[in-house]
């Protein structure tokens, strides 16, 4: 139970900011669709863009993201290209990420950041259901205030999609690692609102793409 | 004159300037660089409380309390630069719980800052001490810290968990002096626990029952000298935060009152700093005067 409250405390922590490496998380290469997505340090768009689901086109998906962080005075801008890692075929489905993060101070001395980051996926469920957990990782340097800083997070969610809404919620916690600091514990939660359009949407796991030759 | 030849206009709105938005809302949001601070306290001590906001870790704001000898407006007292006291909180103890002692060590001529942390945990960002020193050495420009503290003569302090964390940043240095209230050293820091470069303060409670007597005397006969170890009788641990009540509902009933007990707390904490401040030493000698002490020096 203890622990239980300690790991609520820890993810809804209005003063436990938790930048970087990506809030969002996919196992499975989704629909394309754009996000709204509110956590509890601030409130963002990202939007998702797969591309066709073909043997020789790589990387599978592009995705981007914006977040705004009120209360510290910080922008985030992500983005990021998915690869798919399993063929989507089954209830299992396995991804990886690799994109860049760049990060705006804007209140007091201004400063700006550029890291990249990489985060490993896999998942449970469907297209309209899905658990997942993975781990993320990066490298940030900042202009005025250097670095580097190296963010590392695990995570766990759940995603639902009923027609063109999607719900996923995200739960991440982790470190942040410097050379001259001591490590810094981190955690957030993130809701994102999908919003997958009124056009019928192609699911572009591997299960609808053409046959292989 | 003819006028201008009208061309047709399209409404053009660049994906740019909707990236800048929310920039543009924010940006123009200086830290907090208060001049004069809230009156605490009147009278012939006025103390005054302001609050600051540090940027960390390049993307985090620290909120730091700073608790100063003030005028009766609010705006710090005139005088040569004042020693200063970072105080840590304990675990899930909020920084204002340790309002009663700040201003208690303001009326005394001390300046006291004192940093959150996230979750409640000193633990959880350990360096927020180093940024709230740092705050204190270099104020933002126009603030009422300019000038206001020197920085040869800060020390660090912390109850419980934040004692844990203060050890370390005094061993990561900077700071001229450690108190540690009902607290011991962190074990991570026992290999260069030796080379603590200050003179230290463990302050006990007796009748502590989360940070056991034994244990605080055995981890503060560590501490290497000058140091010195002050038992206050009759004290809890949560005596040494704004109110008692975690340890009557704990069964950890205290044998002092809780008044008598933030007196006592303050008159040793205040000569500990004076004399470790003023290269002095501990002042020993000074806080056996204080009435219900045991005190222990090396």
């Amino acid at each position: 139970m203890r622990a239980l409250v300690l790991t609520g405390a820890l993810l809804l922590a209005p003063v436990a900011s938790a930048e970087a490496p990506l809030l969002t998380a996919r196992s499975r290469v989704d629909s394309a669709h754009l996000s709204l997505l509110a956590g509890p340090h601030g409130v963002g768009l990202g939007f998702l863009l797969p591309r066709p689901a073909l043997p020789d086109v790589r990387p599978s998906a592009f995705g981007g993201e914006l977040f705004v962080l009120p209360g510290t005075g910080v922008l985030e801008v992500r983005g990021s290209a998915q690869w798919r890692l399993t063929s989507g075929e089954g209830a299992f489905s396995a991804s990886a990420q690799l994109g860049l993060t760049a990060l705006g101070v804007v209140r007091g001395p201004a400063d700006v950041g550029l890291g990249p980051h990489v985060g490993l996926f896999a998942g449970f469920g469907g297209p309209r259901l899905e658990g997942f957990l993975g781990a993320q990782a990066g490298t940030e340097a900042f202009l005025r205030t250097g670095g580097p800083r190296f963010p590392l997070r695990g995570l766990l969610g759940v995603r639902g999609r009923l027609g063109a809404l999607g719900l996923a919620l995200t739960a991440r916690a982790g470190v942040d690692l410097e050379p001259t600091l001591s490590p810094t514990w981190r955690g957030d939660v993130v809701l994102a609102l999908g919003w997958y359009g009124v056009a019928p949407t192609v699911e572009t796991t591997a299960a609808s793409a053409p046959p292989r030759p | 004159m003819s006028p201008p030849p009208s061309t047709p206009r399209t409404p053009f709105r660049p994906p740019l300037l909707s990236l800048l938005g929310p920039w543009l809302a924010l940006a123009g949001c200086a830290l907090p660089a208060p001049e004069a601070g809230t009156l605490l306290r009147s009278g012939p001590s006025p103390v005054a409380e302001a609050l600051f906001q540090v940027r960390a870790r390049h993307t985090d704001l620290v909120p730091v309390r700073v608790v100063f000898p003030s005028d009766e407006q609010g705006r710090p007292v005139q005088g040569a630069p004042l020693p200063a006291l970072v105080f840590l909180h304990g675990g899930l103890v909020p920084p204002e719980d340790y309002l009663w002692l700040a201003e208690a060590l303001a009326a005394r001529g001390f300046v006291v800052a004192l940093p959150s942390h996230p979750l409640g945990l000193a633990l959880s960002a350990p360096d927020n001490g180093h940024f709230t020193r740092a705050l204190l050495t270099s104020p933002p420009e126009g603030s009422l810290l300019q000038g206001l503290v020197d920085p040869a003569r800060i020390a660090v302090a912390g109850h419980s968990l934040g004692g844990v964390v203060s050890t370390s940043l005094a061993l990561d240095g900077g700071f001229a002096a450690l108190a540690l209230l009902a607290s011991f050293p962190n074990p991570s820091d026992e290999g260069r626990l030796s080379s603590l470069p200050v003179p230290s303060l463990s302050l006990a409670g007796e009748l502590d029952c989360s940070a056991p007597l034994s244990r605080v005397r055995d981890e503060a006969s560590r501490l290497p000298s000058p140091s010195v170890f002050v038992v206050l009788q009759g004290v809890t641990h949560y005596q040494f935060t704004v109110s008692d009540r975690q340890d009557v509902q704990a069964g950890c009933p205290a044998a002092t009152p809780l008044a008598e007990a933030h007196a006592r707390t303050t008159e040793v904490l205040s000569r500990f700093l004076r004399a470790a401040l003023s290269g002095q030493g501990t002042g020993a000698d000074d806080l056996r005067q204080v009435p219900g002490t045991e005190v222990t020096a090396r």
